[in-house]
């Protein structure tokens, strides 16, 4: 496992201390951290970080909430055919990203005939065009994103909402709670551990996005939705420039070790708590 | 505290009804048991006077005001469930004080109130501390303080000690009464034990069915159980229920064997009826019915005694020690006056 996990990383760090071509593997330079020096003082990739960070956080913020929230109707009492709408909120996670990608850039996103510009259009909203904008890429690709994400939410949120016991909402009513005191207070920190479990999925699956993005606009308008992975790519497929794009992807492994040690250590300390 | 009174309360989900015409007063400050076996509609009682489940039909009245379609939080009561209910995430300070939070009491307030409760229920120590760290005994302790501190009108109780050992039980049982002769708070209580319903009722509850069997004070249900399910329901050992056929001013058992019984003038004519005797109203003599022993059982303070009989079995509780063995034969009589007769079909009270 050590050795399969390991290797990888060990020959992208190797690379990227070096200056490695695409198609001259063999001519290989090194240059110690000459690449991350020079990485960390292009405004491009502090450009394409940024967007990342955006990308990432706007897609955890909308997949947990609107997870919780579906998974808050799914699991109530009321609801009729369960397993119906269980099936139908989980069919986007099952879908291949670029096929995703490539339904929303046509379906929805499209400025003629597209279901967003149809449903805005009935609040008298001029018709955009959602993924031409630099303006409005972004939040399009988050968006369509998140949508690809969501069903990993609701499902892990349905599953621990149908593990809290009856006894604790309804002591909760007992107790006074309304039914958003009883979520605030006694729901959501015991959703805790989960939200915080979701949250490192979500996050280092936003973080690296790729083929979504791609599908959807290639990047651009311009570089407002090139995110780290694309420009990784640009730099090591289109310069050509492996040790940079190396550079640029160990970088991305580093800062996301960091968040997800962080994230883990609370996790752990959030479950012993709710125990 | 409050009074409570149920009026014509009936409950079904779907077609199941599973409360029929339930009618029940509970005086202020009085201790009412809801017992039956499994099934029987007591806890889903108790959850239509929380509001946790809507009655299907009839009135629930707290202190004369229906109730009906008032939600659980503004009933003003205070539940303590099976499995305790207790918020994991909060410590049993903040459990006992989530209620009056939730009312805004001012934070001194609240610590205050926490802090009295504590100190009735023994908890002081373990305020800090949250419910995974806690023994059972203990959580159910926080479970009753978190019902404590709000002083509601009513205390209901949900089989709450189903989940302790036989040790805790006990000891919980004699805690839970004294709490209530401290604090005189009106009392609803479920529970599945007769022990239990036995030892702490003022008024016991007796349920079947969905249906009430007979409500009054324990030694009433003891002594002059209304029907064959309460006669076989309270005491232990239950009651022998034997199926006799009356004849003049004796009843002959199904055995063949007669009882020279001067029987009482009955509600009925038949002459077919069920003959209760307690266990422990059986005196050993030379005449009586007789047994041939089956088994027998010494617990040290009493004897029991097992024989067959026609169709039924019969249990003899005997507080003297005796040298009985399985086999020999043996002859019993009821204790003069301390027999119940019941009407076969109905199971109703006859004497």
């Amino acid at each position: 496992m050590a050795v399969i996990v390991c290797s990888p990383l060990a020959l992208g760090f190797r690379y990227s201390l070096h200056r490695v071509f695409l198609y001259d593997f063999d001519n290989q330079l090194f240059k110690g951290f000459e690449n991350y020096k020079q990485a960390f003082a292009d405004p491009l990739f502090l450009k394409a970080l940024n967007t990342t960070v955006i990308f990432t956080i706007g897609c955890v913020v909308i997949c947990v909430l609107f997870g919780i929230l579906v998974a808050f109707l799914l699991n109530s009492k009321k609801v009729v055919w369960r397993p119906f709408w269980v099936a139908l909120f989980l069919i986007p996670f099952v879908m291949t990203p670029v096929v995703g990608g490539i339904a929303w850039r046509f379906l929805m996103w499209q400025q003629e005939f597209g279901v967003i510009n149809a449903i805005s259009g009935l609040f008298g909203a001029e018709p955009r065009y959602w993924l031409l904008d630099r303006e409005t890429a972004l939040f399009a690709s988050i968006v369509s994103n998140s949508w690809h994400l969501i069903p990993l939410a609701i499902l892990v949120f349905y599953a621990a909402l149908s593990t809290i016991p009856d006894e604790l909402y309804e002591a909760s009513h007992i107790d006074g709670a309304g039914p958003f005191q009883a979520l605030w207070y006694v729901v959501l920190p015991l959703l805790r551990p989960h939200i915080l479990f979701v949250s490192i999925i979500l996050l280092t699956s936003a973080f690296r996005e790729f083929d979504m993005i791609w599908a959807l606009t290639g990047g651009g308008p311009g570089r407002s939705t090139t995110v780290l992975s694309i420009f990784a790519y640009n730099r090591g497929i289109a310069n050509q420039d492996m040790g940079m794009a190396n550079t640029i992807a160990f970088s991305m492994f580093a800062f996301m070790a960091v968040i997800a040690w962080i994230y883990i250590t609370v996790y752990r300390k959030t479950l012993e708590q709710n125990q | 505290m409050a009074s409570l009174d149920l009026r014509h309360v009936g409950k079904a989900f779907g077609a199941a009804h599973v409360l029929h015409d339930v009618g029940i007063e509970i005086c202020d400050g009085e201790f009412v048991v809801l017992v039956g076996p499994s099934g029987c509609g007591k806890s889903t009682l108790l959850r239509v006077i929380a509001g946790l489940e809507d009655a299907t039909s009839g009135q629930v009245l707290i202190d004369g005001i229906e109730v009906n379609d008032v939600h659980p939080k503004d009933r003003d009561i205070a539940m303590v469930f099976q499995n305790y209910g207790l918020y994991p995430h909060m410590t049993a300070a903040q459990n006992m004080g989530f209620a009056l939070k939730l009312q805004g009491k001012a934070k001194d307030e609240i610590q205050s109130k926490i802090e009295t409760a504590a100190q009735i229920l023994g908890l002081t120590p373990l305020l800090g501390r949250y419910p995974r760290q806690l023994s059972g005994g203990q959580r159910q302790r926080v479970a009753m303080g978190r019902a404590i501190v709000r002083d509601p009108k009513l205390f209901l109780f949900d089989e709450p000690l189903s989940n302790l050992d036989a040790k805790l039980r006990v000891q919980m049982r004699t805690e839970i009464r004294s709490l209530h002769q401290k604090l005189k708070a009106t009392t609803v209580y479920v529970t599945h034990d007769q022990i239990e319903a036995m030892t702490m009722a003022d008024k016991i509850v007796a349920m079947s069915n969905g249906d009430v069997m007979q409500i009054g004070s324990p030694l009433e249900l003891y002594d002059r159980p209304a029907n064959t399910f309460v006669a076989s329901f309270i005491g232990s050992p239950a009651m022998n229920l034997l199926k006799v056929t009356r004849g003049e001013d004796k009843l002959v058992l199904s055995s063949g064997q007669s009882l020279s019984i001067k029987t009482p003038t009955l509600k009925n004519t038949s002459s077919e009826l069920m003959l209760g005797i307690r266990p422990e109203d059986f005196v050993l003599g030379d005449t009586g019915i007789e047994l041939s022993v089956e088994t027998v059982e010494h617990t040290g303070a009493e004897t029991y005694v097992q024989a067959p009989l026609g169709e039924d079995t019969v249990t003899v509780l005997l507080r003297e020690r005796s040298a009985i063995s399985p086999g020999q034969t043996i002859h019993v009589a009821p204790r003069g006056g301390h027999i119940h007769l019941f009407d076969q079909v109905t199971g109703n009270r006859l004497n």
